[in-house]
């Protein structure tokens, strides 16, 4: 319905859908790339596609939510690979001193909090994803299955794994075990 | 044994949801996404220069491009720039912080 009226160009429509959206997906895209201001482009990036692209959305295929997750990850993963790409040529920072700096950024949070963003950013990506999308977006297994264009059983492998990754890392007075961070 | 591993359960899930709590600037944003769909017409100056050239540019003609529209004056905000020139233009400085030292590139260029 809401897409309905985007698609022949209301633009009220248009802000209620950013209003319901904005904020899970700017921290959704945040978290996967580690870095605030890629976050917020891809969160812009995704509404734009919206915008131009709401008559090919189809409910029958997909919710508006999984539709514009789906949007958000094929933009982080953009994001991630043109990353890789500037720092194979020796044009942008490495994953280390990106993370370093998201530390810094946070320098005042708790020693914990910090340390399973750390941790979160060691995940392999498609873990990372599926926690995620599990997290922040509150998407029941098949709705990230679907973001994801995979199948219910390995969302719940993938989001098993990190789970099992991240405990592993807590101990048994909720604090994390990590590299430096050990309180 | 099994309450034990229910209440770290429990801590893990906090400990996480706040993890992964951020603050978001929802009406800069928004405004951004107004900025970049109806962009003012005046799109000449440095949107026009940096979208005719390459990218990846080199460091130098990235530093080259911002450093002449800054002297004649050609102060666009950097929403009117796709970002990944924006993102070239900050490396250009040596640091991709360096972007947000510029207060007026942090302004939505319209709003509605």
């Amino acid at each position: 319905m809401l897409l309905g009226l985007i698609a022949k160009g209301d633009q009220a429509a248009f802000t209620v859908l950013m209003l319901r959206y904005v904020h899970p997906l700017t921290v959704f895209a945040t978290r996967f790339l580690s870095s605030k201001s890629d976050g917020e482009d891809v969160a812009q990036t995704v509404f734009i596609e919206v915008w131009r692209k709401a008559g090919t959305f189809d409910p029958s295929k997909a919710s508006v939510k999984t539709w514009l997750f789906s949007i958000a990850r094929n933009r982080c993963i953009d994001t991630i690979r043109k990353r890789r790409l500037r720092q194979f040529v020796g044009l942008d920072a490495s994953v280390a001193d990106i993370t370093s700096m998201a530390a810094d950024r946070v320098a005042e949070d708790r020693a914990e909090l910090r340390a399973v963003r750390n941790e979160l950013d060691l995940l392999p990506d498609r873990q990372r994803l599926a926690l995620l999308l599990q997290a922040v977006s509150h998407m029941s297994t098949r709705e990230i299955a679907q973001t994801m264009a995979t199948s219910d059983g390995a969302v719940e492998q993938l989001i098993r794994r990190a789970r099992q990754t991240l405990r592993q890392k807590f101990s048994r007075n909720g604090e994390m075990r990590t590299n430096g961070a050990e309180k | 044994m099994k309450n034990e591993k229910q209440r770290t359960d429990v801590e893990f899930d906090q400990l996480l949801s706040k993890a992964l709590e951020c603050e978001v600037d929802e009406e800069r944003l928004m405004g951004r996404v107004y900025a970049r769909l109806d962009p003012p017409t005046h799109t000449s100056g440095i949107a026009q220069i940096l979208g005719v050239l390459p990218v990846p540019w080199p460091p130098t003609v990235a530093t080259a491009c911002l450093l002449a529209a800054f002297s004649i004056g050609l102060f666009l905000p950097i929403d009117l720039v796709a970002q990944d020139d924006a993102n070239v233009i900050a490396l250009a400085f040596g640091d991709p912080e360096a972007l947000g030292s510029f207060g007026h590139f942090q302004q939505p260029s319209s709003g509605r």
